[in-house]
């Protein structure tokens, strides 16, 4: 008798995939902890999170959406000013420890920078270059703008149960005058590259994961019943300032994040990760999700993939509802045999 | 003989009650033929102005709806058989739009403003702070783009046999709304004129089209100083409103041929 002996069947390559159709394989995630439809979501990080917002909203699920576009503005036009993206209109928030800046301001009342930039007599914001398609017609407007978008962001955090995660970057650009760090490099959308002041990142391990462990600890001081989600990006790097190939460079970022994401899981209950990186990357899936630039996720891909995210939520609910049914039906009989009883339902379970 | 069509729907018929009821000193009215008067259905009467300008009324009440008239190889056409009798009265089962030198569309929704639930929301989105000027900017885009008004004007442009001369007018812009609207939203005189700019902007895209705003001292805030312009409704231009609003946009016409003659030559 060995430990081997009594696994599951997904434990085995054998019976988990070579003996399946690719579109069969299953158990893919067990999800830690009872996910509840009703009970409220927010979704935040990098561009495919928006493809899980969106989801979300479509199987019924309660998305928070604290930052509600005009009435009148069409669904295109709501996607091109960030409505509907985002649980607040934050941009992409691509690292930690961008996501650790959000929460300073937010939470720890830190002094949000004044920086603009200006582009053809138009204001945009440096940390949400791309949130308006044509920039701001004043730096009064930006400023009050983004104030909204923090207001917003700090109550999503407060009301939500669930916050989902999607980590995209390692590569970051930070003002090394002040500290803080940009979501994008300065001079790409707007704004003038100062190689003085501007200065590349490439975030390590412990670098993120304690940036994480932060971000973590200040959105549990607000709200002590939030529980996490957190995805790695599928999606390649578009490109690397690094002195590496970009796959090599795209790679390693996304191996780090992946490690990042399973030492915070595996070290806290209430944190769980999904594995939507692993079902469009893997070989076992042979590339079939991305679109032919081999970047972009396909729809079927992100169909796909949210599927498992739905169909694992069900299956846990589903087993967590008959487990508590079984519970209540055997302390009618008798409170002694709960424990023994509960043994046999794992046991059927499997 | 000039040929005008007036083409809209309540707003419209207030109008055409209030040129065939309200002696005017400004300019001549005679009825020449009445071929319907019925407010479930429609107005069609033709007016004879100053002796020169027969002006038919076509006007269909109620903007909620769905699409009951389109446009077809250059004519109005409908599929409700109550407009079909109405066409039919005037000989004709279609409009044909080229027969007119002049058609002026005149209400059918071109704002949700129309409604007061709707202008007052939009009033809330601009105190706000929430929006950006852009973004609410791109959503009065939006909304125009939506209403019957607009998308009747869409057809006629894509209709490439309609050449004649159109002129695009708003509904007035009061609702049963504005009593609390004037008490707590001082802005709404600025808000109207910056949202006309947008609507014309937008209209204006649209071939042969020109956007004629209602002359402003209709609008809300002063509307209260000349209360008999309106109907008790409080949502239709009554007959002194009316007619100010005829001499405006008989005033455009006049001077659209006027400038026409002078290509001519």
């Amino acid at each position: 008798m060995h430990p081997y002996k009594n696994l599951p069947s997904n434990a085995f390559w054998k019976s988990a995939i070579s003996l399946k159709n690719m579109f069969s394989i299953d158990d893919l995630w067990n999800p830690k902890f009872t996910i509840k439809q009703d009970e409220p979501f927010i979704t935040y990080g990098s561009c495919f999170a928006q493809h899980i917002s969106q989801a979300l909203v479509s199987r019924g699920f309660n998305w928070l959406n604290m930052e509600i576009s005009p009435e009148t503005l069409n669904i295109d036009n709501r996607k091109l000013f960030n409505y509907n993206v985002f649980s607040s209109r934050t941009g992409n928030i691509y690292t930690a420890s961008f996501l650790k800046q959000w929460l300073h301001w937010a939470f720890m009342k830190e002094e949000i920078p004044q920086e603009i930039w200006k582009k053809n007599e138009r204001f945009y914001c440096p940390f949400r270059p791309n949130i308006e398609p044509n920039g701001f017609k004043d730096q009064e407007e930006l400023f009050q703008s983004r104030m909204v978008a923090i207001n917003a962001f700090r109550k999503s955090i407060e009301e939500t149960k669930y916050f989902i995660f999607t980590l995209g970057l390692t590569e970051s650009w930070i003002n090394t005058k002040f500290g803080y760090e940009y979501p994008l490099c300065p001079g790409t959308i707007a704004g003038v590259f100062d190689n003085n002041i501007h200065s590349f990142r490439k975030q390590r391990f412990n670098h993120i994961l304690n940036d994480l462990k932060e971000c973590i600890k200040i959105m549990k001081q607000e709200n002590q019943r939030i529980k996490f989600i957190i995805t790695v990006s599928p999606i390649p790097l578009t490109a690397t300032n690094t002195t590496n190939h970009v796959l090599l460079a795209s790679m390693e970022s996304k191996s780090v994040l992946r490690a990042v994401a399973a030492e915070l899981c595996d070290e806290n209950d209430d944190i769980d990760y999904f594995p939507s990186y692993e079902i469009i990357n893997s070989p076992v899936f042979r590339g079939v999700f991305f679109e032919p630039n081999m970047k972009n996720v396909s729809q079927y891909g992100v169909n796909f993939v949210m599927d498992i995210f739905f169909k694992s939520i069900e299956k846990k609910e589903n087993f967590a509802e008959s487990l508590a049914i079984q519970l209540k039906q055997n302390s009618f009989k008798s409170e002694e045999i709960c424990e023994e009883a509960l043994l046999e339902l794992f046991g059927t379970s499997r | 003989m000039k040929n005008l069509l007036f083409l809209g729907n309540s707003h419209n018929a207030f109008l055409h009650d209030a040129l065939k009821y309200y002696p005017n000193k400004d300019f001549t009215v005679e009825i020449l033929s009445e071929v319907k008067h019925d407010y479930e259905i429609g107005v069609t009467t033709s007016l004879l102005i100053d002796g020169e300008y027969k002006v038919t009324f076509i006007s269909k009440i109620g903007n909620k709806l769905p699409p009951y008239i389109s446009v077809l190889d250059g004519h109005i056409c409908t599929e409700y058989q109550n407009i079909k009798e109405l066409f039919l009265q005037l000989n004709m089962e279609t409009i044909p739009l080229n027969k007119y030198d002049v058609v002026v569309i005149y209400g059918f929704g071109l704002m949700s403003i129309d409604f007061g639930k709707e202008w007052k929301k939009l009033l809330e989105e601009r105190h706000s702070n929430q929006f950006s000027s852009s973004c609410l900017e791109q959503s009065y885009m939006d909304d125009i783009v939506n209403s019957q008004h607009y998308k009747l004007l869409k057809r006629i442009e894509l209709d490439e046999q309609v050449n004649t001369k159109i002129i695009s007018i708003p509904t007035p812009l009061v609702s049963e709304g504005s009593d609390t609207l004037k008490e707590t939203h001082f802005d709404l005189p600025n808000f109207i004129v910056d949202l006309e700019k947008i609507y014309k902007q937008e209209i204006e895209k649209i071939r042969n089209v020109s956007f004629l705003s209602i002359p402003h001292e209709l609008y809300a805030k002063n509307r209260y100083s000349i209360s008999n312009s309106f109907s008790n409704d409080t949502l239709h231009l009554a007959q002194q409103g009316s007619i100010i609003l005829f001499n405006k946009i008989f005033f455009v016409i006049k001077e659209y041929f006027l400038s026409s003659v002078d290509k001519n030559l």
